[in-house]
């Protein structure tokens, strides 16, 4: 028992130990840290900015190609809104000794955090497109790379398909590049329903007729195109294929047949009608122009209907309580809301696609200028996307709900512009001419 | 049988009855008297920790109460008015100090001793606040002075993060303020492990320095001897 009893003992002790040597490490140590730590001086907020990255132009490739190239990508990445992209006159690295490779040092002492790198061969009609995402902070292996091959024709769109890569391997979400917007361009006598890649490029006509067709509106899947047409002496609604054709006639009540706007699984369509007499919003059969539900029955003007992206709510403008506000109803009828509280004049609402947001985008009256600014219906949060350049009119999100597409008369030009819906940036002019209407179509399919 | 005999055998029955609960009770009392009572043996070998280092919970704030009580009687007192009494003479205020700060003399009292060491020569002062690293700031004793908060707010201006880029990571950053405002060197004292977070640390402090190196702020007098150390930041995103 002896034997035994000592050798509990020392067992004892040596837990014994280990207990305060755990109590002295796991305790009072700890606390001398924190006593250090305490003199520091926390500083905590900050600037949410745009990610530097560059994009330099090619070498060992096709001159025009390249350059080319960089153009485009310089022009995707900058419009995205998430980019800073770098000026190549600061760039201090060798370009045609690095080629496809990358000399992290060389970017890093430039403020580049990315590095997208190309080669661009032309073999006849066809070209191949080789590209590569560098972070320079994870030194001289890509962490993106991706090889294209098409007609020569088509390396605009090689290179948009590449900028949706580089953007989705940093926020896991698809972007706008490549999508397409529909706005209306006046002509003598005439206006026209027109289509153009959201870069500007490649823009055509939907419209063939002589007479004044307005406010256009993609289809969820992106296939056809509604839009008002004075083509028979009446503002009938009409739909077309996005790449043009006969039009098809919706709906030709007496009165307006105004304002399209699709309901997400494309099977509705929210218009104001004033077959009654007074405009007021319906919701129609797609197919065949049938009335669904009548939303407003109001004796004031309700025009402007936008269906939110999850199909529960339809925004619209009313001049009921004074001059035109937003106003939200369920998408099955009921009571409206006023959700705009500023001005004194607000219309054309537009819902963000963003998944899980509230936000509209509408114009309104500032002085004696128009401007666009976003709401969150969440949080009343408020953000400008213009100011001081110029009239800005008809809001209409990118499909990812970065950008915003509005018309812009005066103030660097009339036309097409693209905005950061995050109102951080400058506007970027698309199309230009005196225009109105747009309408930004959804993304492309991959 | 008759009532009364009913009423003979149910008080006798009760008798018993308590009779038998009693013997039992005393019975059971008096064994346990009887058991063994345990021994401290088993403890004999362990050894009493006093464990002060609990975690002292905060006290609860509460909003002050309002005490209602009695106001404290007011003796009457006996007044002489005299209009026509002078005021009294006030007490004569202590002379305004002098608004010139000499700097030099205040860098002198908080002179470091160990620049007049010889080489080889041990220091009698402790190793506090050096620029060479050996302690930083003093984030608790200067809390909210206006001039470092300011400078804070220069540096979070300065701080720009890319948004799609993981706010994990908090970066210490340090700066060496001189008397005069400027900012001679900076320094990344720890690093995140998230590379963009700490480069962007170190442009925001380069940011201030350039903005400092044009506009320098001089230091208010009563933080001279403080910024004799690194000022530094715990940057959170």
């Amino acid at each position: 028992m002896l034997p035994n009893a000592s050798l509990t003992s020392s067992i004892r002790d040596g837990l014994r130990r280990v207990l305060l040597t755990a109590l002295l490490v796991g305790v009072i140590l700890p606390s001398v840290a924190i006593a250090d730590d305490g003199v520091i001086i926390d500083a905590a907020g900050a600037k949410r900015g745009r990610y530097p990255i560059a994009t330099p132009i090619a070498v060992d490739s096709d001159a025009t190609a390249a350059a080319e190239v960089a153009a485009i990508a310089t022009f995707d990445l900058g419009v995205a809104g998430y980019f800073k992209v770098l000026d190549p006159k600061s760039f201090l690295a060798d370009l045609g000794s690095e080629k496809l490779g990358l000399d992290p040092q060389k970017w890093k002492d430039v403020g580049a955090y990315g590095v997208v790198k190309y080669r661009v061969v032309v073999t006849g009609g066809n070209v191949e497109l080789e590209a590569r995402l560098y972070e320079v902070s994870k030194g001289t292996t890509p962490v993106l790379t991706k090889t294209y091959r098409g007609n020569r024709a088509d390396l605009r769109d090689l290179v948009h398909a590449w900028c949706n890569e580089v953007v989705f391997y940093y926020t896991k979400e698809n972007s706008f590049f490549g999508s397409k917007l529909a706005y209306v361009t006046k002509g003598k006598g005439k206006s026209s329903v027109m289509v153009v890649d959201f870069d500007g490029n490649s823009a055509y006509s939907v419209t063939r007729n002589s007479s004044t067709n307005v406010l256009p509106a993609w289809s969820p899947t992106g296939g056809q195109i509604a839009f008002t047409s004075y083509m028979r002496n009446n503002p009938d609604l009409y739909t077309v294929g996005a790449g043009g054709g006969r039009p098809k006639k919706v709906a030709s009540y007496k009165g307006m047949n105004t304002g399209a706007s699709w309901s997400p699984d494309g099977s509705k369509i929210a218009v104001t009608l004033s077959k009654d007499g007074n405009p007021e919003i319906y919701v129609i059969n797609a197919s065949d122009g049938s009335v669904v539900t009548r939303i407003t029955n109001n004796k004031a003007i309700d025009t402007s209907p936008a269906w939110s992206p999850d199909g529960g709510s339809i925004a619209f403008v009313s001049d009921r309580e004074g001059g035109p506000q937003i106003f939200v109803v369920p998408a099955g009828g009921g009571a409206a809301k006023r959700v705009s509280k500023n001005g004194s004049y607000n219309t054309t609402p537009a819902w963000s696609p963003a998944k899980g947001a509230r936000i509209l985008a509408y114009t309104t009256r500032d002085g004696g200028t128009y401007d666009i600014v976003t709401l969150d219906l969440a949080s009343g949060a408020m953000v400008r996307v213009t100011q001081n350049e110029g009239s800005n009119e008809e809001p209409s999100w990118s499909p990812n709900g970065r950008a915003i597409a509005f018309a812009r008369a005066g103030g660097g030009g009339s036309g097409v512009y693209i905005a950061p819906a995050d109102g951080i940036g400058k506007a970027v002019k698309v199309v230009s001419g005196s225009v109105t209407g747009v309408d930004w179509g959804p993304a492309p399919k991959p | 049988m008759t009532g009364q005999t009913l009423h003979a055998f149910s008080g006798i029955g009760t008798a018993v009855v308590a009779a038998v609960v009693c013997v039992a009770v005393w019975w059971a009392d008096s064994r346990a008297d009887d058991a063994p009572k345990p021994t401290r043996d088993r403890f004999d070998d362990l050894e009493i920790i006093d464990a002060a280092l609990a975690e002292k919970s905060p006290e609860k704030v509460v909003q002050p109460t309002k005490q209602f009580r009695q106001p404290d009687e007011v003796k009457p007192t006996v007044v002489s008015r005299d209009a026509d009494a002078k005021p009294a003479a006030k007490p004569d205020e202590p002379p305004a100090k002098d608004p010139k700060i000499d700097i030099q003399q205040v860098l002198d009292r908080h002179r470091d001793d160990d620049e007049d060491l010889e080489p080889g020569e041990v220091t009698t002062q402790p190793a506090v606040g050096r620029f060479d690293g050996s302690e930083d700031g003093f984030g608790d004793e200067t809390k909210g002075d206006p001039y470092l908060g300011a400078l804070k707010a220069e540096l979070l201006r300065a701080w720009e993060y890319p948004e799609i880029l993981s706010d994990v990571g908090t970066p210490v950053g340090c700066i060496h303020l001189e008397p005069d405002g400027t900012i001679p060197e900076t320094v990344l004292r720890e690093k995140s492990g998230n590379a963009e977070l700490d480069d962007s640390v170190e442009r925001a402090m380069r940011e201030l320095q350039k903005k400092r190196e044009a506009a320098p702020k001089p230091v208010p007098a009563h933080l001279i001897p403080k910024t004799r150390k690194w000022i530094c930041y715990r940057m959170r995103v």
